[in-house]
């Protein structure tokens, strides 16, 4: 690649730098350049871009080349200046001179500027090598020459348009350029179009701060094309002659920004990887307390079907011995012709007895018989209204009101009725017993979404059911005595009974419970804030709804 | 009728049979034999003609349908009422679809029973 060489050119007719340039490119130099004519327009300029060279009309309308040329030895720039002159005097020469010009022309002469502008430049190449050797090793500096050549960083110094003026050893190390190939050409050239802006901004402004360092990031090409990305700490310093010069300290952080892109990845990576194990955890658990669950559902099931097996067994080989003392007592109660009272009070007690045990049997086997249902689409409503009126003789004798608050557009459900029944009155028969002289038994039901049902059901319910599904609702109240707080918890167990003795076989609860866990319902029992117990029960509603359902299984 | 009825008591727990042998023979027109097991019932069927069958159901070796299946087998328009301790429902189907015109359960109301089967006998 040919480097074009950066022409400023101080001048007021832009046909005439045109000129000026077409010739220097029919001579084969490669040539950008800019034209100005102003104070400003220097300003501009030379805060904008680098250059190469000047070359300056001895005077334009604004400006006469030794002002721009002091100025510019005043900013600290130290730029080849070639001045083009119509008649140059003796005196203008002299001050030319001796005010650093490396050369003027008549433009008469214009064909001078070829060889004038190459010898320029040679000159300036070697101006720039008595530049390095001065940055080089005088005797007390051997040691810190020392530290330069050794330093794992490239250590560069470029004058105020970015021309490299020195480069240590190490650039062959990180760049991969032979120690001194880029000296005597521009930054600009190396450093990737995106960053240019950042460093001449540095070299511009930042290193005529004497002193004051600056870092800068930015890309440079290496030798073999590839973009190494370098830091750079960049320090303004002025050498002998008064031109400032920029010293950079880089250091390839390409792997390190790599690694720290990387790095960077790598946690998101890892964070990504804990959420995602997190969540695996929140699965794994859910999973865990629905094995849990459904382990104590079948062992559950498990013990109830023993259970169940037992009853009936059991049920057998009591009613048998029991179906004996029976038919006695009814025997001897109609022959005994005594009017001892006492032998008839005997024989009636033994009637009451036998009568509580066989109750004990037929929930033994109301147990036992929990294996299947039989259901049937049916209006909850109405089995209610029929477990009432099995028990309107129990509920008047016992001065008992009833009120109902049956909801009007229940879905039917399917429900095994005679099950469904048991359980109500069941129910019905706590609370009878639970107010002996007298109370109110309120019956309500309801559809709602299963959430606004864990108000009476508990939080469980949400394990039957899924938030938004609805289910049929039926609560009862009553404002009898209630349920031991201590005795909550084991209501449901056989044989548990909050009744004296004698009264209730304890396996009311427990039937009734099964019964609805049969149809996939949920009950919940707790003590009302006045006083009495309420009891909820919550049934899903099925979807699939009255499409040849209507004909139940009736094997007869 | 001038015939005694004779009603067959089958059921392998003695002492329920005897008792209810003796509430039945409070009714002068009753005869009443006992048996203990399936066979003998077949047996005491195929020789006597009784008029009324009352007939256990969980009985060892022979069980009570199976016995109710041989006695309609040999005479089909022998009345026979199942006496058991346990009723089911799928076991009382099976009764009713082998010949059997009632169901009874244990502990048995006597003077229900008694009723019962005078209804049947004066048919």
């Amino acid at each position: 690649m040919v480097t074009p060489l950066r022409l400023l050119l101080i001048n007021d007719s832009e046909q005439e730098a045109q000129f000026i340039v077409d010739m220097l490119s029919g001579h084969g130099l490669t040539v950008t350049y800019e034209r100005v004519d102003t104070w400003a327009g220097i300003e501009q300029t030379l805060h904008d871009s680098t250059w190469d060279l000047v070359i300056s009309n001895s005077t334009t309308r604004q400006l006469t080349a030794l002002s721009v040329l002091l100025h510019l030895r005043e900013m600290g720039l130290d730029l080849p200046f070639i001045i083009l002159t119509d008649a140059i005097g003796e005196t203008l020469a002299a001050e030319a001179i001796k005010s650093g010009t490396h050369a003027y022309i008549a433009k008469g002469d214009l064909v001078r500027l070829i060889p004038t502008i190459e010898s320029v430049l040679c000159a300036r190449t070697s101006h720039r090598e008595r530049n390095r050797i001065r940055i080089g090793p005088p005797q007390q500096e051997k040691y810190f020459q020392s530290l330069i050549e050794n330093s794992s960083d490239v250590i560069t110094v470029v004058d105020l348009m970015g021309t490299i003026l020195y480069d240590s050893p190490s650039v062959e190390r990180v760049l991969g350029y032979r120690q001194g190939q880029l000296a005597g050409d521009s930054v600009v050239n190396y450093i990737h179009p995106e960053d240019i802006p950042r460093v001449t901004t540095i070299l511009k402004n930042g290193i005529k701060e004497i002193g004051k360092s600056h870092v800068v990031e930015f890309r440079f090409r290496r030798i073999d094309g590839l973009w190494c990305l370098l830091e750079s700490l960049g320090r303004g310093y002025r050498v002998d002659g008064g031109s400032i010069v920029g010293i950079f300290n880089s250091r390839d952080v390409t792997a390190r920004r790599q690694t720290e892109e990387r790095l960077k990845q790598a946690i998101s990576r890892l964070t990504e990887r804990e959420q995602e194990l997190l969540r695996a955890l929140e699965a794994l658990k859910h999973s865990h307390e629905a094995l849990t669950s459904t382990q104590l559902q079948l062992f559950q099931a498990a013990k109830l079907e023993s259970v169940g097996r037992l009853a009936a067994g059991v049920a057998h080989e009591v009613r048998n011995p029991l179906a004996v003392i029976s038919m006695g007592t009814q025997y001897l109660a109609k022959r005994v012709t005594t009017t001892d009272d006492k032998i008839q009070e005997v024989l009636h007690d033994i009637d009451v007895a036998i009568k509580r045990a066989d109750s004990i049997i037929i929930g033994l086997l109301d147990f036992s018989s929990l294996q299947a249902i039989n259901p049937v689409l049916l209006d909850v409503n109405s089995v209610v209204e029929q477990a009432l009126m099995l028990l309107k003789y129990e509920l008047d004798r016992h001065h008992i009101t009833v009120s109902r608050s049956l909801g009007s557009s229940l879905p039917p459900l399917k429900l095994d009725k005679q099950k469904i029944e048991q359980a109500l009155i069941n129910l019905f028969l706590n609370a009878i017993q639970a107010m002996p002289n007298g109370g109110a038994l309120t019956v309500t039901t309801s559809v709602v979404p299963a959430e606004q049902s864990v108000l009476p059901l508990g939080p469980d319910v949400m394990k039957r059911f899924a938030a938004g599904e609805s289910v049929v609702l039926v609560e009862i109240e009553d404002t009898g005595s209630g349920i031991p707080e201590a005795d909550l918890p084991r209501i449901y167990e056989p044989f548990f009974t909050g009744q004296p003795a004698g009264k209730g076989t304890g396996l009311g609860l427990t039937v009734t419970r099964n019964l609805i866990d049969m149809h996939k319902g949920m009950i919940h029992i707790q003590n009302r804030e006045s006083r009495g117990v309420k009891v909820a029960i919550a049934l899903g509603i099925h979807e699939e709804k009255s499409h040849g359902e209507k004909k139940s299984d009736f094997n007869c | 009728m001038g015939k005694k009825s004779q009603i067959l008591i089958v059921d392998d727990e003695i002492l329920f049979s005897k008792l209810l042998k003796l509430h039945l023979e409070e009714n002068p027109e009753y005869e009443i034999y006992l048996a203990n097991n399936g066979k003998t019932a077949i047996e005491f069927v195929k020789q006597n003609k009784p008029d009324l069958v009352l007939l256990d159901i969980i009985m060892p070796d022979m069980n009570g349908l199976e016995c109710l299946r041989q006695i309609k087998a040999l005479s089909p328009n022998l009345p026979v009422t199942m006496i058991t301790a346990v009723y089911d429902e799928e076991t009382g189907r099976r009764a009713f679809h082998a010949g059997a015109y009632d169901y009874i359960t244990k502990p048995v109301d006597a003077e229900y029973l008694k009723m019962a089967l005078q209804v049947k006998l004066c048919q």
